[in-house]
C-alpha cells in the first residue's frame, strides 16, 4: 500500500536547506504540482509545528509533517524528501527523511501509516535509506521493508 | 484500562504511536483498551492514561489522569519502560 501511494516521482533527494520550514515546502512539493494537496495545507503543516511543538519528529532523524484532511488536502497522497544534511526542528533533533502525509479522513491512510511503522521500527532501516543516492533506490527499499513482513 | 494516544491532528503520530503502544502491551503480556485522538478531543475525553508527545501531552491539565509522554514514538522499549509501572 504505501509503495503504490508514495510514487518515485514523489521521492525527493536535496543536500540541504536552510530550514526545517523551507524541507516541508520542498518535501510537499510534488503532491502540490500534481494536485494532490492545496498550497495552504503546506502552511497548515507548518502552523501546526509552530503550534504544537516539533512532535512530528517521530523518531530520531525522522519526520511526518501533516495536517488536517480540511487544510486542503484533494487525494490521499505522501511524498519523500531525503536530505544528505539535516535539518534541526529543534536544536537536539536533527531530521534526515521527510514523509509527507496528506490524508483525506481519518481511516483511509491507516494501512499505509501501519505499513510505515514497518519502514521506521528499524532505525538501520532508517539509516539505509538516509545513505540511499537515487529514488529508485529508497523506493525499492520501502517496498522490500514492507513486503518482508506482510508474507510472514 | 483506558489508554488514550494523543497527537496534534489525531491523524499520523497518534495512530502510529497506538500500533506500538499495542506491541508494548503485548510484549509486557497486558491488556488495555488503545485508542488515539487530537488534543481537542483530549482534553474532553477520559481515560486512564494519557500517552503522546511531550510538546502535546504537557497541554493536557495535570488532574486528567497519568500522563506519559513519548520521546522516540518508533521506540517499543521506551513504551514498554514507562508503561509498565503503570499497569
Amino acid at each position: 500500500m504505501l509503495t503504490k501511494l508514495l510514487t518515485k516521482d514523489c521521492i525527493q533527494l536535496a543536500n540541504f536547506v536552510r530550514s526545517w520550514q523551507e524541507a516541508i515546502h520542498l518535501a510537499a512539493s510534488p503532491l502540490v504540482q500534481q494536485h494532490k494537496i492545496e498550497q495552504r495545507y503546506v502552511e497548515a503543516m507548518i502552523r501546526s509545528i509552530e503550534h504544537y511543538g516539533p512532535y512530528v519528529v517521530i523518531t530520531p532523524k525522522v519526520a511526518i509533517p501533516h495536517a488536517r484532511p480540511s487544510d486542503g488536502v484533494l487525494e490521499l497522497a505522501i511524498s519523500l524528501l531525503r536530505l544528505q544534511k539535516p535539518v534541526f526542528f529543534s536544536p537536539n533533533q536533527p531530521v534526515y527523511l521527510l514523509i509527507v502525509l496528506a490524508a483525506i479522513d481519518n481511516a483511509s491512510h491507516l494501512q499505509v501509516l501501519a505499513d510505515l511503522a514497518l519502514v521506521l521500527q528499524e532505525p538501520d532501516q532508517i539509516d539505509d535509506l538516509i545513505a540511499c543516492q537515487h529514488a529508485d533506490m529508497i523506493w525499492e527499499k520501502i517496498k522490500q521493508y514492507t513486503t518482508k513482513e506482510s508474507t510472514e | 484500562m483506558k489508554i488514550l494516544v494523543v497527537c496534534g491532528s489525531g491523524l499520523g503520530s497518534s495512530f502510529i504511536l497506538e500500533l506500538n503502544v499495542k506491541k508494548a502491551l503485548e510484549v509486557l503480556g497486558k491488556d488495555a483498551e488503545v485508542t488515539h485522538t487530537d488534543l481537542a478531543s483530549a482534553k474532553a475525553e477520559k481515560a486512564d492514561i494519557y500517552l503522546g508527545a511531550a510538546d502535546i501531552v504537557n497541554e493536557l491539565a495535570k488532574d486528567k489522569g497519568i500522563i506519559v509522554s513519548i520521546v522516540n514514538m518508533m521506540s517499543i522499549s521506551e513504551i514498554k519502560e514507562k508503561l509498565e509501572p503503570l499497569l
